[in-house]
């Protein structure tokens, strides 16, 4: 599997009048190439702290970082014209316009080496895409917090890059806001771009994300598939027509040997059955003349896995 | 790198703050020479005749007794003592516009102020990009931090490179071509000539736009423009007490290496030892100086060489904190 980020013990520690604050802590990253894969972390548990290093803002403690298989900081003049990175808050000049701002950051590319156009160009089209064309004459400082964002995204997609860092990129947006960005970057990720998606909003990254890295306290937690980090489906609930027995239809799942939860497991009614082959919990009622009306997955959402993961972490840096 | 640069430029020329001080530091020293020029003028028959009408009682006293007054030869009474008695009463102290004094008077009190207002522009145009935090947005487009800082660096100087060359230039053109219209002393007659009018243009150009990365260099270094400006105006205030609680020469002043500079050296005054007044009180009346003693020189030459030593180690120590601090801080 071929990784676009690798970081491998990775620290970053800060002296400060009551000591030594560890930032991250021997952290080991790895983002496959491809997707959207999330960064998930409470506040203050080195999300933003190993993006910054990644991109070269922030030098490591120790340990060692590979950047689209270059290792940073020594190879990232290479491969910065592949990556393209919204860090914390939007930041560009007040008085600018949001078009000025893009120009000056696209001028300073090696635009010819690339083949992407002209800087004008580039801009266009990037405003274009984040939807801001109308608006981009304006000065920044005019703009609300979601059009800063996208400018922010807009500014990340001048580089035409294989790997986008987005750190909160729906910060501030309106719902409307909130969903073209989420939908720019699952077609980012569907269009073969890797990007890397740290976020509070949980939801956010179930829906978008095709994998995930959890951390806590500079630490890695989990890592992996989102559907493998919130566990394959093992839970049922059962339910039977009105006039169903739920006693009866207990008894024949216990005496068929399945491990059924105890009366009022399930909060929505009916019965809790965990098994690997829900096909035989058909089978076993049909077998006594009990009929299903349903039986329905109970899934656990990365919410949960992210709260089991993360309690009693506490906040450890930005 | 050169494509970096550009957008440096570019950068700055979008940022209002540096306009603004580049359009001061081409007005101020306009208005200046139309001050200079203005004070200068020679008396039309109208100024003539309201001073002679002013000073009517004096020049009657001066008529009478010349000798007093202009040390005169002429007799008293006479139409010569007085056309003497009006002339002292009229030009005689109408100062003249005067390439030599310029050249060390006025021209280092504009190098000076070009070179505070383009220290600013080096300090803002750095400070803007740390207050606002758009550097981190410009690292994420050039990785290459030195490159970064030598392009913006290579900006501010060529700025206080162009504009005190074009603002000095521009001074000379003027107050050379008013004083031939003036017919006052042409060129061949003056102290300096052409030659060490350029040459002062050139020195002076180097020095503000030292000045200019030097302010930007101490802005990177300290990443706001507040303080560079607080750095800066203890350094204006405290460099002349730090010198005399010292007892160090004002040798080190700042403004004596600047003079030395703009004017291919200069000199200064020292306190002389104790000794050496006393030797000037011997009834025999020698004195230190007299007897040759250097060190009973109250006066002491510094050359340009000794000048741009003092800026640019100065320069050189501002610009490496600077670069090494951006290099390898985090942002």
């Amino acid at each position: 599997m071929e990784l676009v980020i690798q970081t491998e013990r990775l620290r970053k520690q800060y002296a400060t009048r009551h000591g030594v604050r560890v930032a991250v802590d021997d952290l080991d990253l790895a983002v496959p190439r491809g997707g959207v894969h999330g960064f998930l972390g409470p506040n203050g548990s080195g999300k933003t702290t190993t993006i910054r290093m990644l991109l070269g803002l922030a030098r490591p403690t120790s340990g060692t970082m590979r950047l689209l298989g270059e290792p940073v900081p020594q190879r990232l003049p290479a491969v910065m014209h592949r990556v393209g990175a919204v860090v914390e808050s939007p930041k560009f000049s007040p008085h600018l316009s949001g078009r000025r701002n893009l120009l000056l950051l696209a001028r300073s590319l090696e635009t010819d080496a690339a083949g992407r156009g002209t800087p004008a160009a580039q801009v266009a089209k990037a405003v274009e895409t984040v939807g801001l064309t109308g608006r981009d004459g304006d000065a920044y400082r005019s703009y609300s917090l979601g059009m800063k964002q996208r400018l922010a995204i807009a500014a990340t997609l001048l580089k035409d890059p294989d790997l986008l860092i987005l750190d909160e990129p729906t910060n501030g947006l309106d719902p409307a806001g909130i969903r073209e960005i989420r939908e720019t970057i699952r077609d980012l990720g569907a269009s073969g771009v890797t990007v890397l998606l740290s976020s509070h909003i949980l939801a956010e990254v179930q829906q978008v994300c095709t994998s995930a890295t959890i951390i806590g306290r500079g630490r890695l937690l989990a890592s992996g598939r989102v559907e493998e980090l919130v566990g394959g489906t093992s839970a049922y609930r059962v339910a039977l027509p009105a006039g169903g027995s739920l006693d009866d239809a207990r008894r024949v799942l216990r005496d068929a040997g399945f491990d059924v939860g105890p009366p009022g497991a399930s909060p929505t009614g009916g019965l809790t059955v965990t098994t690997e082959r829900p096909e035989d919990v058909t089978r076993a009622l049909a077998g006594a003349g009990l009929w299903l009306s349903e039986l329905t997955p109970l899934r656990r959402d990365l919410e949960s896995v992210f709260l089991e993961l993360t309690s009693g972490t506490e906040m450890g840096a930005a | 790198m050169i494509g970096l640069l550009r957008v440096e430029l570019t950068r700055l020329r979008w940022r209002r703050g540096v306009l603004a001080l580049v359009a001061l530091a081409i007005l101020l020293p306009a208005a200046l020479t139309f001050a200079r020029i203005h004070g200068t003028a020679p008396l039309t028959d109208a100024d003539r005749a309201a001073l002679l009408d002013a000073n009517a009682g004096l020049i009657a006293e001066c008529v009478q007794q010349p000798s007093d007054f202009a040390g005169s030869t002429a007799r008293p009474g006479t139409a010569e003592a007085q056309a003497a008695c009006e002339a002292i009463a009229t030009t005689g102290y109408q100062e003249q516009l005067d390439v030599d004094s310029e050249f060390t008077g006025t021209v280092v009190g504009l190098v000076g102020l070009l070179a505070g207002l383009l220290l600013l522009v080096g300090a803002t145009f750095a400070g803007h990009d740390w207050a606002t935090g758009s550097i981190t947005n410009q690292l994420l487009f050039e990785a290459r931090r030195g490159r970064v800082w030598a392009a913006k660096a290579a900006a501010v100087t060529l700025v206080g490179l162009v504009v005190t060359a074009v603002v000095l230039t521009g001074f000379w053109v003027v107050v050379t071509t008013v004083v031939d219209a003036r017919g006052l002393p042409p060129l061949g007659t003056r102290e300096h000539g052409t030659g060490d009018l350029v040459l002062q243009v050139v020195r002076s150009s180097l020095l503000v736009a030292g000045a200019a990365l030097g302010g930007f260099a101490l802005t990177t270094l300290l990443r706001s423009t507040g303080a560079t400006i607080g750095v800066l105006f203890a350094v204006a205030v405290g460099t002349g007490l730090a010198l005399g609680a010292l007892g160090l020469s004002p040798r080190w002043a700042p403004d004596v290496n600047l003079e030395a500079i703009v004017l291919d050296g200069t000199s200064y005054y020292v306190d002389v030892p104790e000794r050496c007044s006393t030797a000037s009180a011997d009834p025999n009346g020698s004195t230190g100086e007299a007897e040759g003693d250097p060190a009973c020189l109250s006066t002491r030459q510094l050359g340009l060489a000794g000048g741009v030593g003092y800026a640019g180690g100065l320069l050189a120590a501002v610009g490496a904190a600077s670069l090494v601090a951006f290099r390898r801080r985090d942002v």
